[in-house]
């Protein structure tokens, strides 16, 4: 599995272009899933780079920690309409060829667009 | 060849029924042909659940001692209706817990008693000679109460339309959350399996037809509460909300796996309801029907946006392509997501095809069936744009700042929409014209707004006021739908009728 980093910038961190600096100095495609205004950024990458992407984001003095947090999935509550499918940005839920509800938590970024959107209240959402 | 209720019957006791699901009928259909499928299939199954408002329960709780005559009762803090004798009280689906607030209510109620789960009751009165007891506050659970009618007046709405939202803001609606700018597009029908989708004249259904309703056996009761037969077809389907089912059965024989309560966001609460019904293949005509598969099955996108009881139908799509999850609106792609579990559809066509197969379920002939019935709005003092609106002094774009602001003192108005090709294409207000004066601007154009936000004389009062707030101006040109001035409503004219009542 990918791991995904989440990246708090701060101060005066927040105006430089440390993910664009980063991505020239190592070559490695940084994908940015979500950057937040209080300069909070959630990245993906390649596995095989986490050395190379973490030393160097680690060199610049940002605090780096490995996101596992997802939004969690009730299947017990779950009644499988499909409500969140349509809603979810990144695309990680889905319908089976039997109509059951698939989550792939890969691909959640905790926005949290289908938490009150689910009628049986079967997700919810841990800090980002 | 044409069967019988009763051959049928004499069938299922036997054991030699042949019943298909409304999904299995499609493929034999298309294998066999209409008339083998009518001398063959006995009996087609179909199923839905989703989550129906109209429903709820009718509870009888037997006396206390001394006994008491419920004025006010409420379940596990969701009040129930008991405007009845002493202790029968009705709990509504979508009735709000007073201290969850939209987190719980009336379905979940419903939900909890069907799990077994302890309710806690507690009841209020006046007190009376023949029943002294003021209040009371204990534990239930379904078991203890003497009845309990799962009694639903509206349910299985054949065909129903889709939602969008063209407004630049997420709304939540009954219709579930729908992002801005066309973000989404919610459906909620089982479509090609749906009970009043494979009998779309409700020629087997009717009073006393026996039914699939949440696990139990139970029956439809008559036609449900907005019942309407005069929505236009196509393929033979309403397009949009139609036909209705008023619904009873033994809340205590009920199987929680299909009946769950459900939160809409910022809406309320509802009831995930199973509902199956049996389609008896009496002739080809039946056959024909039950074979109807999503593609042929069609409904409106409506704009939730709308703060209007009619809104309009902004496309009109086929469930085989909702079911694709994704539509193309206004020029662009929309993901489309269901409302109604279709996996709990097909096991409730699934169950019921079981029952008929074992024996355990027969079918029954109405004892009467529907009649012709139109859904008509409430009564009430409702005024509308046309009413009130005045007429518009109009010009068009060669005019000058001068001609313009003779008009407006000549005609003594404030604002003056500007035509082209007999169309609406700017307005230009006093305010305009002293601007341009003061800025020695001699061009229309200059001074003119292009992007009018309008009016249509169909809108009320109260939406056109919001508009006119919203937006922070003092008048609306009155268009029809072809982009022509019909007249001008402004803020004075509003208050001036607001004031008048």
């Amino acid at each position: 599995m990918t791991k995904k980093y989440l990246i708090k910038l701060g101060g005066e961190q927040l105006g430089e272009p440390i993910i664009a600096d980063c991505i020239l100095a190592t070559g490695v495609r940084v994908n940015i899933l979500r950057a937040d205004a209080d300069g909070r950024i959630l990245i993906r990458f390649p596995k095989e780079h986490d050395t190379a992407v973490l030393k160097f984001l680690k060199g610049k003095g940002v605090e780096v920690s490995e996101q596992k947090n997802v939004v969690k999935h009730d299947p017990d509550r779950c009644v499988n309409c499909g409500a969140c499918i349509a809603l979810c940005p990144t695309k990680a839920f889905s319908f089976d060829k039997d109509r059951k509800l698939v989550y792939d938590e890969e691909k959640c970024v905790l926005c949290g667009i289908c938490i009150d959107a689910c009628p049986r209240r079967a997700l919810s959402k841990p800090e980002f | 060849m044409a069967k019988t209720y009763a051959q049928i019957n004499e069938k299922i006791r036997k054991g030699d029924a042949v019943v298909l699901t409304a999904d299995e009928m499609i493929g034999y259909v298309e294998k066999h042909g209409v008339k083998k499928a009518a001398k063959e299939v006995d009996v087609v199954t179909t199923g839905t659940f989703g989550a129906m408002c109209s429903s709820g329960a009718w509870l009888n709780f037997g006396h206390a001692e001394p006994p008491i005559k419920f004025q006010k009762v409420w379940l596990n803090d969701v009040e129930a209706y008991t405007g009845v004798a002493a202790v029968d009280a009705y709990i509504g689906a979508t009735q709000l817990s007073e201290t969850e607030g939209f987190e719980y209510g009336g379905g979940h109620v419903i939900e909890d008693l069907v799990k077994g789960e302890e309710i806690e009751l507690r009841a209020t009165s006046n007190g009376t000679d023949c029943y002294p007891r003021k209040k009371i506050k204990t534990q239930f659970t379904l078991q203890d109460l003497n009845q309990a009618w799962l009694l639903n007046p509206r349910n299985a709405y054949q065909n129903y339309a889709a939602a969008t939202n063209s407004s630049d803001k997420t709304i939540y609606t009954y219709m579930g959350k729908l992002l801005p700018n066309y973000g989404n597009v919610t459906y909620t029908t089982s479509s090609q399996l749906s009970p009043l989708i494979n009998d779309p004249y409700l020629e087997t259904i009717g009073f006393g037809t026996r039914i699939f309703l949440a696990g139990a056996q139970g029956f439809v009761i008559g036609a449900g509460t907005q019942h309407n037969t005069e929505v236009p077809r196509k393929n033979g389907v309403p397009l949009g909300g139609a036909g209705t089912l008023a619904v009873k059965c033994d809340l205590k024989k009920a199987d929680a796996k299909y009946i769950k309560g459900g939160v809409f966001e910022k809406y309320g609460v509802s009831l995930y309801m199973g509902i199956g019904i049996p389609i008896p293949i009496l002739n080809e005509e039946m056959a024909k029907r039950t074979a109807i598969k999503d593609e042929q099955i069609f409904t409106k996108v409506l704009d939730y946006s709308i703060p209007s009881r009619s809104r309009a139908g902004i496309k009109e799509v086929n469930y085989a392509q909702l079911r694709s999850g994704k539509i193309e609106l206004s020029g662009k792609e929309v993901r489309t997501s269901s409302l109604a579990p279709l996996e709990t559809a097909r096991e409730i066509a699934d169950v019921l095809k079981k029952w008929i197969q074992k024996g355990e379920f027969e079918l029954t002939e109405p004892l009467e069936k529907y009649q012709k019935s139109t859904f008509k709005p409430l009564k009430h003092d409702v005024q509308y744009v046309k009413d009130v609106m005045g007429k518009a002094v109009t010009t068009g774009h060669e005019s000058t700042v001068d001609q313009v602001s003779k008009l407006l003192i000549g005609r003594g108005v404030n604002h003056i929409p500007l035509i082209k090709d007999g169309r609406l294409d700017g307005i230009v207000t006093s305010w305009d014209v002293a601007k341009a004066v003061a800025e020695g601007k001699k061009k229309l154009e200059d001074v003119a707004v292009r992007t009018v936000i309008t009016a249509q004389p169909n809108e009320t009062l109260g939406i056109v006021a919001e508009r006119l707030r919203k937006n922070g101006i003092s008048a609306l040109p009155v268009v029809d739908g072809h982009g022509r001035v019909l007249g001008i409503i402004t803020s004075e004219d509003v208050a001036r009728f607001v004031n008048k009542k």
